[in-house]
C-alpha cells in the first residue's frame, strides 16, 4: 500500500529536466552509471552515491514501461534482483536514451508527468522537478 | 481518479530492459496493479503531506470558472502550465545545451554534433494533459488505443555520443577532478537562474491537485455516468482505470488490437459525453488557481527562473 499512498501525496509532475539540477559525471557500471541508450532510475539520492545509503539499487530501461511495479531494483555490479520494487521508490534518474523520457504519476502513462530531456540527469528528484518516490510508469519518446 | 472497484484490471509483466535483470514476476504483478489502480481511493487514506494544507474541494459554480468548459483535449490548459516550459521552449533549451556541448568538446579537441531538436519534434512527443485524467483524446485513441503514440525505439545505436572514442568520451563524461562537458554544459545553462525557484514544490502541487480533485462530487457523479455510457456502448467496466488496465491489451507491447482501439475510442467519447473530463478539469483548474493565489511569491520565483533560463538559452544560441 505504500505505493498508493505515495501516489496520493506526491508524484511526478509536469516539468522539464531542462530545469533540473546539474548532471553528474557518468561512470561505468551500476555504481551511479548508466549505459548510453538507457534511462536509469536509482533508489537513493545522488545516483546511490551517498555513503549514507549502502545499497546500490538501480534499474535501467530502454523502452516504455507501463508499470514500474513489475520491476525489482537490481543490486550493484551483480545486478541480482532485490526484494524492492521500483514503483514509487525512485529518488534520482539519468536519461542517456538520446530521447526524452517521461516519468508518470500513475501506471499506464496517466496522471501528472515530468519530462526529462535527453542527456540530462537529476541526482535528487525531490529537489528538482519530480516528486521523490512517486513515479509509476516511464515512457521514452524519440523524435 | 476515484475508484470504487478494481474488478477486471490486470497487468502484464516487466518491460524490456538491457537484459541485466532476472526473471520477471508475472502473477505477482496483478495484485500490485490492482492496488495501484485504486490509487485515488487510497489517496483519501494517505497521511497529510508535510507541506501545504489539504486542498479544499474547489467550487464548480460558474463564477469560479475562469474559462469556458473544455470540449476537447486542446482546451485542457491548466493554470500551472503557464509556469512550465512549452515544448518549443524545451527545444530551445535543448538546442542551447547541444551548442554548449559542441563548444566544450571542441575546446577539448573533439568535433561533435549533438542533435539540435526543433520545436515541432518536441511538440509531437509532448503528451500535454491528454492523459492527465486518463486517456481522453479521441483521435489518438482511434489510432493507438490506450497505447502511447509510436516512437522510434530507443537504443544505444541512436544516441549521438555512442560512437565517441575513449578520449572523447572522457571529455564528455569527465574524469575525477575534472568535470566533463556534459556537466559543464548543465552548469553553463543554469547561470543566473534563480535558486529560490522551487520546482519540486510545483511538482507536488501539480500531483496533489489532480489526485485530490478526483474525489470531488462532480467528478464522482461523472464517473457514474461514464460507466453507464460505456455499458451502453458494449464495454462494461467498473471504472476508467479498469478499462485501460484490461489484460487483453498490453501497453508494453507495440501491438494494438482492433478491440483495444474500439474500447479506447468509446472510453474517450464517454469521458467527454459524461462530463468526466470537463468536471475533473474544472476542479483541477480551480484548485490550481487557489494555489497560485495563495503563493504569489513562489510563482513569481518560478516565472523568473524560467525566463532566466530561456534568456540564457537564447544568449548561448546567439553567440
Amino acid at each position: 500500500m505504500r505505493t498508493i499512498i505515495r501516489v496520493a501525496g506526491a508524484c511526478a509532475a509536469a516539468a522539464s529536466l531542462s530545469l533540473a539540477l546539474p548532471a553528474a559525471s557518468a561512470l561505468a557500471g551500476p555504481d551511479g552509471g548508466c549505459d548510453r541508450g538507457a534511462v536509469c532510475l536509482y533508489a537513493y539520492y545522488g545516483y546511490n552515491y551517498s555513503g549514507a545509503y549502502p545499497r546500490d539499487l538501480w534499474h535501467d530501461f530502454t523502452e516504455n514501461d507501463a508499470y514500474l511495479g513489475d520491476d525489482l531494483w537490481l543490486q550493484g555490479d551483480t545486478a541480482i534482483e532485490s526484494s524492492r520494487i521500483v514503483n514509487n521508490d525512485a529518488s534520482s534518474v539519468k536519461n542517456r536514451s538520446g530521447c526524452e523520457a517521461v516519468l508518470w504519476q500513475n501506471p499506464l502513462f496517466t496522471g501528472a508527468h515530468s519530462t526529462f530531456a535527453a542527456g540530462r540527469a537529476d541526482p535528487f528528484l525531490a529537489n528538482s522537478t519530480v516528486g521523490n518516490n512517486t513515479a509509476s510508469s516511464l515512457s521514452i519518446w524519440c523524435a | 481518479m476515484r475508484l470504487t472497484t478494481c474488478g477486471g484490471a490486470g497487468f502484464r509483466i516487466g518491460p524490456p530492459e538491457t537484459g541485466r535483470r532476472g526473471p520477471t514476476r508475472g502473477p505477482a504483478v496483478l495484485g500490485a496493479l490492482l492496488t495501484s489502480a485504486c490509487a485515488a481511493v487510497a489517496c483519501t487514506a494517505a497521511p497529510p503531506p508535510a507541506t501545504p494544507p489539504s486542498l479544499a474541494p474547489p467550487s464548480l459554480a460558474p463564477s469560479s470558472l475562469a474559462v469556458p468548459p473544455p470540449t476537447r483535449v486542446a482546451d485542457l490548459v491548466l493554470p500551472f502550465d503557464a509556469y512550465r516550459p512549452t515544448p518549443g521552449q524545451r527545444a530551445l533549451m535543448a538546442r542551447a545545451r547541444a551548442a554548449l556541448l559542441a563548444r566544450c568538446m571542441h575546446r577539448r579537441g573533439h568535433a561533435v554534433s549533438p542533435p539540435r531538436p526543433d520545436a515541432a519534434a518536441y511538440a509531437a512527443g509532448d503528451p500535454g494533459n491528454s492523459r492527465r485524467y486518463g486517456v481522453a483524446d479521441p483521435e489518438p485513441a482511434r489510432r493507438n488505443g490506450y497505447h502511447l503514440p509510436p516512437s522510434r525505439p530507443s537504443s544505444q545505436g541512436r544516441s549521438w555520443d555512442v560512437t565517441l572514442g575513449r578520449s572523447a568520451r572522457r571529455a564528455l563524461d569527465g574524469t575525477p577532478g575534472r568535470p566533463g562537458c556534459d556537466e559543464r554544459a548543465t552548469a553553463e545553462q543554469a547561470r543566473r537562474t534563480s535558486p529560490e525557484a522551487d520546482w519540486q514544490w510545483l511538482a507536488l502541487q501539480d500531483a496533489r491537485t489532480v489526485a485530490e480533485t478526483a474525489g470531488h462530487p462532480a467528478v464522482v457523479e461523472a464517473v457514474a455516468r461514464w460507466k453507464t455510457c460505456m455499458e451502453r456502448a458494449g464495454h462494461p467496466y467498473p471504472s476508467p482505470e479498469a478499462a485501460i488496465a484490461d489484460p487483453r491489451w498490453d501497453l508494453r507491447s507495440a501491438a494494438v488490437t482492433a478491440r483495444e482501439k474500439r474500447t479506447a475510442t468509446a472510453d474517450t467519447a464517454c469521458k467527454w459525453s459524461s462530463g468526466l473530463v470537463p468536471a475533473w478539469f474544472a476542479a483541477d483548474a480551480a484548485a490550481q488557481r487557489a494555489v497560485i493565489a495563495a503563493e504569489p511569491g513562489r510563482f513569481a520565483d518560478l516565472r523568473d527562473d524560467l525566463r532566466a533560463r530561456l534568456d540564457r538559452a537564447a544568449e548561448v544560441l546567439e553567440r
